[in-house]
């Protein structure tokens, strides 16, 4: 290494310990100050009543979190929450993993494909929530069928028309099936990234076996993709629990509260009600769950990868 | 004979593929088709295509929403935050991935661990702490409240490129005399071009669509388009449900993102397989 003779200071400067400092310390200082000190205030707030206006609040305790359990509005929006994240996780998973084969095969429309299952990923929460929710209602106005329904009619299946969204029952479903649209590009990019990492060899050696696609597909595609099954649990997982945008739009958490989720309800009393404390409580418990979940997917997968 | 099958073969899932074509661009469709259309041929047949080019809906946008100015605070915004995002990210996860050792695990789980929290769980505190600083209505204040959010994803993403990128250039590097400094910005840096556009896209998403923390923390002059968007829909469900200026608007919101998709699509399997899969 060359060494240059140099003062104190530009010594210094010049250091390699120095320049690393210096190359992390905006990253790091922006981080801790607006994302990690924010997260220790949120745990804070959650023992107390801060109204989100006032300077003065109250330490009160586990008081928050003691009316969110004993509260049933509030309570029944836990199960809702769980059964949305799961289910859309579960779906997306599997649906992105075909949807990824299909754009690692070479065709002549390869792009075109690429191209249609990309784009939806740009669609903005609110977009998609209006725009779907115009597509499934029954009745949009003057005794007009929403687009669904008209489809439906118009191809001769009239007996399937119904308020989709309007259904206890299925409501999540139609949820689930709008985000997966709007998500299953971002979730097979990531698949597809790591499909295109796996050694040719693998396959050519599988194939002089005799092995069929779907033989290859299992033994090696589906096996080799932990790293990106990995991510994208998190991912899908994070992104469920964050769900707002579209679900405020379709839905509003109706009919009654068969799709409320967790998020519409911490919107509406911290921001809507000023009960800023009971909502940081409430957050810690989404926080404590996806962390919950998280580690859980991953110990599972960290088993699944010794088992091969 | 056995050539012929597997050409058959390929066909019949090519022609399967259509229909899923169809499914999936069939929402973008009616969302543009339906912009280009009156009110009554909305309703007559929302499937069609528009009848004749009619522009009558993006003129109304265009003189009720102030659209180039809410376009202009968006540029603003989401080009500020990403030119930080990506110059820190990297830098951060230059050092983190070409250096081994206790410190630099912890630091990088420390960052990395956000990703796994929802980010409506410190909404308000951060806001407070936003205007506690006097940066309420200010770009300054949301596009560093962005930078934070996304730090978490850049340095994941930078931090598994660098430490794959290729040993033998540092050494070279260091041959020759070169610094940290220059050793980053002349040789790693533009190296990640892949990683970069992954990130921009991603993050330029998902800043350009969030609809809260511009409504919290910005005065309606400085506000971006979504938000704005939103608040037209519900005007325009209030004057007689009319979806296909609703449609117009949400088209001219979009287009920019649309632009930026195109632009940084040939980069992005290539991103993410060199970002997120090796580290």
């Amino acid at each position: 290494m060359a060494k240059h003779k140099k003062g104190g200071f530009a010594a210094i400067v010049t250091s390699d310990k120095f320049a690393q400092a210096v190359f992390l310390f905006p990253a790091y200082l922006i981080f801790t100050v607006l994302f990690f000190i924010p997260v220790l205030t949120s745990v804070y707030y959650s023992f107390t009543d801060w109204n989100g206006i006032t300077t003065q609040t109250n330490w009160v305790w586990f008081k928050n979190y003691a009316d969110m359990f004993r509260n049933p509005d509030i309570f029944s929006t836990i199960p809702v929450t769980i059964y949305y994240a799961v289910l859309n996780s579960v779906t997306l998973i599997f649906v992105a993993f075909f949807v990824a084969l299909t754009l690692n095969r070479k065709s002549r429309i390869t792009t075109v494909l690429r191209i249609s299952f990309f784009m939806p990923m740009l669609v903005s929460g609110i977009i998609v929530g209006f725009l779907f929710k115009e597509f499934y209602s029954p009745v949009i106005s003057d005794g007009n069928m929403g687009t669904l329904n008209r489809l439906l009619t118009s191809l001769g299946l009239g007996g399937l028309t119904q308020n989709w969204l309007g259904n206890k029952s299925t409501v999540i479903m139609m949820i689930v099936i709008t985000g997966v649209w709007n998500q299953v590009g971002q979730t097979a990019l990531i698949y597809l990234a790591n499909m295109q990492s796996i050694p040719k060899e693998l396959y050519e050696a599988a194939i002089i076996d005799g092995a069929g696609y779907w033989r290859q597909t299992y033994h090696i595609t589906w096996k080799l993709i932990s790293p990106s099954l990995r991510i994208n649990l998190i991912l899908l997982i994070i992104n469920s629990l964050k769900t707002y945008d579209m679900i405020a739009l379709l839905t509003g958490g109706g009919p009654g509260t068969a799709s409320k989720v967790i998020n519409l309800w911490i919107v509406e009393r911290s921001i809507g009600g000023y009960e800023v404390g009971l909502g940081c409580a409430m957050s810690m418990v989404v926080t404590i769950f996806a962390f919950a979940l998280v580690t859980v997917t991953q110990k599972l997968l960290t088993k699944r990868g010794a088992d091969i | 004979m056995k050539i012929t099958g597997k050409k058959i073969k390929k066909s019949a899932v090519t022609l399967l593929m259509i229909p899923v074509i169809v499914i999936m661009v069939f929402p973008l469709y009616l969302l543009v088709t339906n912009s280009f259309k009156t009110i009554r041929e909305f309703y007559a047949n929302p499937l069609s295509l528009p009848s004749r080019l009619y522009l009558d809906n993006f003129k109304y946008v265009l003189e009720k929403q102030k659209y180039f100015s809410l376009l202009l605070n968006n540029v603003i915004i989401v080009f500020g935050s990403i030119a930080l995002l990506v110059l820190f990210g990297a830098m951060a996860g230059y050092v983190l991935g070409r250096s081994r050792g206790r410190v630099m695990r912890i630091l990088y789980s420390y960052v990395v661990l956000g990703i796994t929290l929802p980010t409506y769980t410190m909404l308000l505190p951060q806001l407070k702490l936003i205007v506690g600083m006097g940066l309420k209505n200010t770009y300054i204040g949301i596009i560093l409240y962005y930078v934070a959010s996304g730090m978490p994803m850049a340095i994941f993403l930078f931090n598994g490129f660098f430490s794959t990128a290729p040993k033998d250039l540092e050494e070279a590097a260091k041959l020759d005399g070169c610094s940290l400094y220059r050793a980053f910005f002349q040789i790693f840096f533009p190296l990640s071009v892949a990683t970069i556009a992954t990130l921009v896209l991603i993050q330029s998403i998902s800043i350009w669509n969030d609809t809260t923390m511009p409504v919290l923390l910005l005065q309606a002059k400085k506000r971006t388009l979504m938000p704005t968007l939103q608040n037209f829909y519900g005007r325009m469900m209030g004057q007689g449900t009319r979806w296909e200026r609703i449609y117009a608007d949400a088209v001219l919101c979009m287009l920019p993102m649309i632009v930026l998709f195109f632009a940084s699509n040939r980069f992005l399997i290539q991103g993410v397989s060199e970002g997120a899969l090796k580290g």
